[in-house]
C-alpha cells in the first residue's frame, strides 16, 4: 500500500470518526444545555415580566387610591372652608348690625344730649338777655314809656275787627291818665262800654289787654317774655343748622 | 548543456512566469472585491457581519487561483516529473 | 535543510500498513480535540456558569447561527459537520506552528480526504432532504445540456477546496522554513503570525464553503 493512499484513507476515516464523536459528545450535550439555559432565561424573563406587570398594576392601584383620597380631602377641605367662611360672614354681619345699632343709639343719645344742653343753654342765655332788656325798660321807665306802650296797644286793637273784641279786660301797671284812657276807649270802640279796668303789680309798665280775640300784651314783662321767647327760638334755629362753625365763619 | 539542464532552466522560468502572471489576476480581483465590500459596508452598515463573511469567502476563492499558481510553480521546481531529482 | 512539499515520511509499519507522520499528527490532534470537547461538554452540562462552558456555548451557538444564516433554517447535522471541520482544521493549523511539527493540513492527502468527505456529504444531504429523484433532477436544471457543467463544477470545487487549503498551509509553512534556513532564529515571527491568521481564516472558509455546498444541495428541490 502506498503511504499517500493510506494517509488519505486514514484521514477520511479519522475525520468521520471525529465528527461523530464531537457530534455525540460535544455538540449534542452543549446544545441541550444551551436550550435548557435559554428556556430557564425565558422562564425567568417571563416571570420578571409578570412581576413587572403586577408591580405596575399595584402601582396604578395605589395611584388611583391616592388620587381618590386627595380628591376627597380637597372636597372636605373646601367644604370646611366654605362653612367657616359663611360662619365668619354671618358673625361679621351680626357684628356690623350690632355696631350699626349701637352707633345709631350712641349717635341719637349724643344728639339728644347736645340738644338738651343746647336748649338749656338757649334758655339761660335768653333769660339773661330778657332780664337785661327788662332792666333796660325799667331804667327808661316813666310816663313816656307808659304812653308809648299804650299807643302800641291801641294800634294793635285797631287792627282787630271791632265787633268781636268784647269782653275786654285791661290791666295796667300804673293808673291810667285821662288821655290814655280816652285813647284806649277810642281804640276799643263799641266794646269800651263793658271794659274792666284794673291796676296790677308785676307788669313793670304798660298795659295788658285781654280781648275776645286774644291777649294784647304791651307791658314790660310781656315784652321781656316775648323777647326771651323769640331769642330762644332764634338760638334753636341757629343750633339746628348742622354747620354752626361754617355759619360762624360766614359771619 | 544536456536535456536535464534545459528542462531545469525551462522549469525555473515557467515557475517564475506562473507565479508572476497568476499573482496579477488574483491581486486585481482581490482589490476589486475589497473596494466593493467597502462600498457595500458604507451603504449598509447593518449587514456588516454578512458582508464581512462574504468578503472573506470571496477573497479566499480568488486567492485560491494564486495558490494554484504557487502549487504549480512548486511542482515545477521541486516535483517536476521530467527531472531526475523529483522531490519527495 | 529538507523542503517537504508533497512527500510524507513513513515513520513505521503496522503489519503491511505504513504509518506516516501526518497520520500520527492528525491522530494526536484528534485525540486532544476530543478530550477538550468532552471536558467542555461536561462543564457545560454540570457547571453552566463556568467561563469554559460559556466558550463551549459560544462555539456551538455561533456555528448553529452560521448554518441557519446560510441554509435558511436550523440544521444540527450540517452545523456539527461544519463545526468539526473548522475545529479540526484550525487545530491542525495551530499545531503546525509548534516547532518540529508538520501540520496535518499541509499534506495534500489530508486536505483531499476532507474535500472528498464534503463532496460525498453533498449528495447525501441532498437525497435526505429532497429524495433521490428530487436531488438528481436538479442536475438537469435549468437545461439538461448543463448536466456536464454541474458535474464538472462539483468536481472542480472539490479539487479547489483541497488544493486551496493545502496550498495555503503548505506555502506558509514553507516560507517559514525558508526564512529560518536563510535568516535565522526569530526573524520569521511576523510571518508566523500571518500564518496563524491565514490558518484560522482558511479553516473558517473551508467550513463556510462546505456549508454553502451542502446547503445548496439541501435547498436544491425548493426552487
Amino acid at each position: 500500500m502506498s503511504p499517500t493512499l493510506t494517509t488519505f484513507l486514514f484521514e477520511a476515516v479519522n475525520f468521520i470518526v471525529l465528527t461523530a464523536v464531537l457530534g455525540w459528545l460535544f455538540f449534542k450535550p452543549v446544545r441541550q444545555a444551551l436550550s435548557e439555559r435559554r428556556a430557564k432565561f425565558e422562564a425567568e424573563t417571563q416571570q420578571a415580566a409578570q412581576k413587572l406587570a403586577e408591580a405596575e398594576r399595584m402601582q396604578r392601584d395605589i395611584d388611583a387610591t391616592r388620587a381618590n383620597l386627595q380628591a376627597e380631602l380637597n372636597e372636605l377641605r373646601s367644604r370646611e372652608l366654605e362653612s367657616v367662611r359663611r360662619q365668619a360672614e354671618q358673625i361679621l354681619t351680626e357684628a356690623r348690625i350690632a355696631a350699626e345699632r349701637q352707633r345709631e343709639i350712641s349717635r341719637r343719645q349724643a344728639a339728644q344730649m347736645s340738644e338738651t344742653q343746647r336748649d338749656t343753654l338757649a334758655e339761660v342765655a335768653a333769660t339773661a338777655a330778657a332780664e337785661t332788656v327788662g332792666r333796660l325798660f325799667e331804667q327808661i321807665g316813666g310816663p313816656e314809656l307808659q304812653s308809648a306802650l299804650i299807643e302800641s296797644a291801641c294800634q294793635q286793637l285797631r287792627s282787630l275787627p271791632q265787633r268781636t273784641i268784647a269782653p275786654v279786660k285791661i290791666e295796667s301797671a300804673l293808673p291810667l291818665s285821662p288821655e290814655q284812657l280816652a285813647a284806649l276807649n277810642d281804640a276799643l270802640g263799641p266794646a269800651a262800654s263793658g271794659a274792666d279796668f284794673r291796676t296790677v303789680d308785676g307788669l313793670g309798665a304798660g298795659v295788658r289787654i285781654a280781648t275776645g280775640q286774644g291777649l294784647i300784651d304791651a307791658s314790660v314783662s310781656g315784652l321781656t317774655q316775648f323777647a326771651r321767647q323769640s331769642l330762644v327760638q332764634e338760638m334753636k334755629r341757629l343750633a339746628n343748622n348742622h354747620n354752626p362753625l361754617q355759619s360762624v365763619n360766614d359771619a | 548543456m544536456n536535456d536535464q539542464t534545459i528542462i531545469a532552466v525551462v522549469a525555473m522560468a515557467g515557475a517564475g512566469l506562473t507565479m508572476g502572471l497568476g499573482a496579477i489576476g488574483a491581486a486585481i480581483g482581490e482589490s476589486r472585491i475589497g473596494a466593493a465590500a467597502m462600498d457595500a459596508l458604507a451603504r449598509q452598515p447593518d449587514e456588516a457581519s454578512s458582508i464581512t463573511r462574504t468578503l472573506f469567502v470571496s477573497l479566499a476563492m480568488v486567492e485560491s487561483t494564486a495558490i494554484f499558481c504557487l502549487v504549480v510553480a512548486l511542482i515545477l521546481l521541486f516535483a517536476n516529473p521530467f527531472t531526475g531529482a523529483a522531490g519527495g | 535543510m529538507h523542503l517537504r512539499i508533497f512527500g510524507d515520511p513513513v515513520l513505521f509499519h503496522i503489519g503491511t500498513v505504513p504509518v506516516t507522520e501526518t497520520m500520527v499528527t492528525s491522530t494526536v490532534v484528534t485525540l486532544l480535540l476530543i478530550a477538550t470537547a468532552v471536558l467542555l461538554a461536561y462543564l457545560a452540562t454540570l457547571r453552566p456558569q463556568h467561563w469554559l462552558s460559556l466558550v463551549a456555548f459560544m462555539i456551538v451557538e455561533s456555528f448553529d447561527n452560521l448554518v441557519t444564516e446560510i441554509i435558511g433554517r436550523r440544521h444540527t447535522i450540517v452545523s456539527t459537520l461544519a463545526g468539526s471541520l473548522f475545529l479540526f482544521i484550525a487545530s491542525c493549523n495551530i499545531a503546525g506552528q509548534l516547532p518540529g511539527v508538520h501540520p496535518a493540513t499541509g499534506s495534500l492527502a489530508t486536505t483531499s480526504a476532507l474535500a472528498v468527505v464534503v463532496f460525498l456529504s453533498v449528495p447525501i444531504a441532498g437525497i435526505r432532504s429532497n429524495g433521490v429523484w428530487g436531488y438528481i433532477k436538479h442536475y438537469f436544471r435549468p437545461n439538461p445540456l448543463l448536466m456536464p457543467l454541474h458535474v464538472i463544477s462539483e468536481l472542480s470545487r472539490t479539487l479547489a477546496l483541497a488544493v486551496r487549503l493545502f496550498g495555503n498551509i503548505m506555502s506558509g509553512h514553507l516560507v517559514v522554513g525558508l526564512l529560518v534556513a536563510l535568516a535565522g532564529f526569530l526573524v520569521p515571527t511576523p510571518i508566523m503570525a500571518l500564518d496563524l491568521l491565514i490558518g484560522l481564516l482558511q479553516a473558517y472558509i473551508f467550513a463556510i464553503l462546505s456549508t454553502v455546498y451542502i446547503g445548496a444541495a439541501i435547498s436544491a428541490g425548493e426552487e
